[in-house]
């Protein structure tokens, strides 16, 4: 008895899962029949390479700085540029200069109103550049591209122990030598309050700067 | 003596001229492919930007060399090595419409709002104001999904009794990544630091752990830019009886690629 419902079972079983596969079978075999040719070709996977972007552009600059009420002074400094679009760039900046003494401190003789580590004179500045005027100069018989831009920004300046928000207008000039070497001239002009004299004031610190710049 | 010295410095120079303006494309080799004009002709300038002029006429049917990309403007070469060999720039729009090795039209990621929809990057400046002081900032941001990215910023404020920088990071969701304005919201955590004016008696540097809260609002300008404003709810964790609270609203000017 036991016997005969474990074969019921078993054929009931086998043939569950016989119905299961032919039913699958009927399931794929359209596709199968309306593929009458098997296609034997391999794609051929062409990649375009990826093109050397070359949007950076980093810089070293020296120039003179008139930092107001201390003299003018040498200041140098690093420039790291994105170049957006062939019109606008983001420029990010950070120079040095030491300020000199005052006129007051110079001929009262003996009279410092700044500790040394406290001339030391730090910037930096956010800006965006726009390339107004894009043109070809000519040196001799060679003719080099460049542009005249201008550019503005804002950033923080430390002098005199304190530091302040600082607003900059300014243009320049950039000769492409090559494709990757650019010289370039800027003037510029820092805006911003202070306090040093114990009164506020308003700094405006004018700069002429030269540099080389290279793009990567 | 003076002929020989000037004659070595002679050589000097030109070998560094020739160093700088000769073999200029020397390290530019190694990822150059060809490309088939397709269209009747493409112009070659002779720098990167439409205010340079044209020099060259590159006609249908003619191989050209990809060299590199600047902005929205590519390098190439054609005619290697015959005399008559000339390098340009080609605007992206010209070299669209040439054809690959197999082909099909030079695939080339042109900046606009399909572009910005799919961005990967994005950084920019800000400014404004945190809490009565002025504020500059910088940021990077990486998109994850068009919903979901994470922003580093770096900030400096200047204020009338103290200076400081503050450092985030960010989680950023921006539930209509596909509307031209849109808005976003912001959740970061980071330092403050704070250099209280020496002017003032209680004058003691200071860093504090902060969390912030923020809503802003990103707009499609033109090709790779936009411009942002956001605000910003900052908790300072100081180490006295009671945190403090900071807002911040700033707006900026960005950048994708």
């Amino acid at each position: 008895m036991e016997n005969r419902i474990q074969r019921f079972l078993l054929t009931a079983v086998l043939l569950g899962t016989a119905a299961t596969a032919f039913a699958a079978d009927n399931a794929v075999s359209p596709t199968r029949a309306n593929q009458v040719i098997e296609p034997d070709l391999q794609r051929r996977e062409t990649k375009v390479p990826k093109i050397d972007a070359q949007d950076f552009e980093v810089g070293a600059y020296y120039g003179m700085l008139s930092i107001q009420d201390f003299g003018s002074n040498p200041v140098m400094g690093a420039t790291l540029a994105y170049h957006v679009t062939e019109d606008i760039f983001l420029e990010a900046e950070y120079g040095r200069s030491k300020g000199d003494k005052t006129s007051f401190e110079k001929l009262s003789g003996g009279a410092n109103l700044l500790s040394d580590s406290d001339r030391e004179y730090t910037y930096y500045s956010v800006d965006v550049g726009w390339n107004v005027l894009p043109g070809e100069v000519f040196f001799g018989k060679r003719a080099f591209n460049s542009s005249f831009y201008l550019i503005g920004g804002v950033g923080g300046t430390e002098f005199a122990g304190d530091s302040a928000f600082t607003v900059n207008v300014g243009a320049g000039f950039r000769l492409l030598l090559n494709d990757w070497l650019a010289w370039r001239i800027d003037a510029r002009d820092y805006l911003f309050n202070r306090n040093i004299f114990g009164e506020k004031d308003h700094a405006n610190n004018l700069e002429l700067r030269t540099g080389f710049s290279v793009y990567f | 003596m003076p002929v020989a010295f000037l004659r070595t410095n002679i050589i000097t120079l030109s070998l560094l001229c020739a160093a700088i303006f000769g073999t200029a494309n020397a390290c530019a080799d190694s990822d150059t492919f060809f490309v088939r004009v397709a269209e009747p002709y493409i112009e070659l300038h002779t720098g990167a930007g439409r205010g340079y002029p044209v020099f060259y006429i590159a006609e249908r049917g003619e191989q050209v060399e990809v060299l590199k990309k600047r902005t929205d403007w590519i390098k190439v070469r054609v005619r290697k090595d015959t005399p008559r060999e000339k390098e340009g720039w080609v605007s992206l729009e010209q070299m669209a419409k040439t054809l690959t090795a197999d082909g099909e039209q030079l695939a080339l990621a042109y900046p606009d709002f399909d572009a910005y929809k799919k961005r990967r990057w994005e950084g920019g400046l800000m400014m404004g104001s945190f809490s009565g002081a002025d504020v500059v900032s910088v940021y990077g941001a990486y998109h994850f999904t068009p919903n979901i990215s994470t922003e580093l910023e770096a900030s400096q404020y200047f204020g009338s009794f103290s200076n400081g920088e503050i450092a985030t990071i960010s989680l950023v969701h921006q539930p209509f990544p596909e509307w031209r304005i849109s808005p976003f919201f912001t959740l970061g955590a980071g330092m403050v630091f704070i250099d209280p004016k020496s002017t003032l008696v209680q004058s003691k540097n200071r860093s504090d752990e902060v969390f912030d809260v923020g809503v802003g609002v990103r707009y499609y300008l033109t090709r790779r830019f936009l411009v942002r404003a956001q605000y910003r709810n900052y908790a300072i964790l100081t180490d006295q009886s009671t945190n403090q609270n900071a807002e911040e609203w700033k707006i900026g000017f960005s950048a994708f690629f």
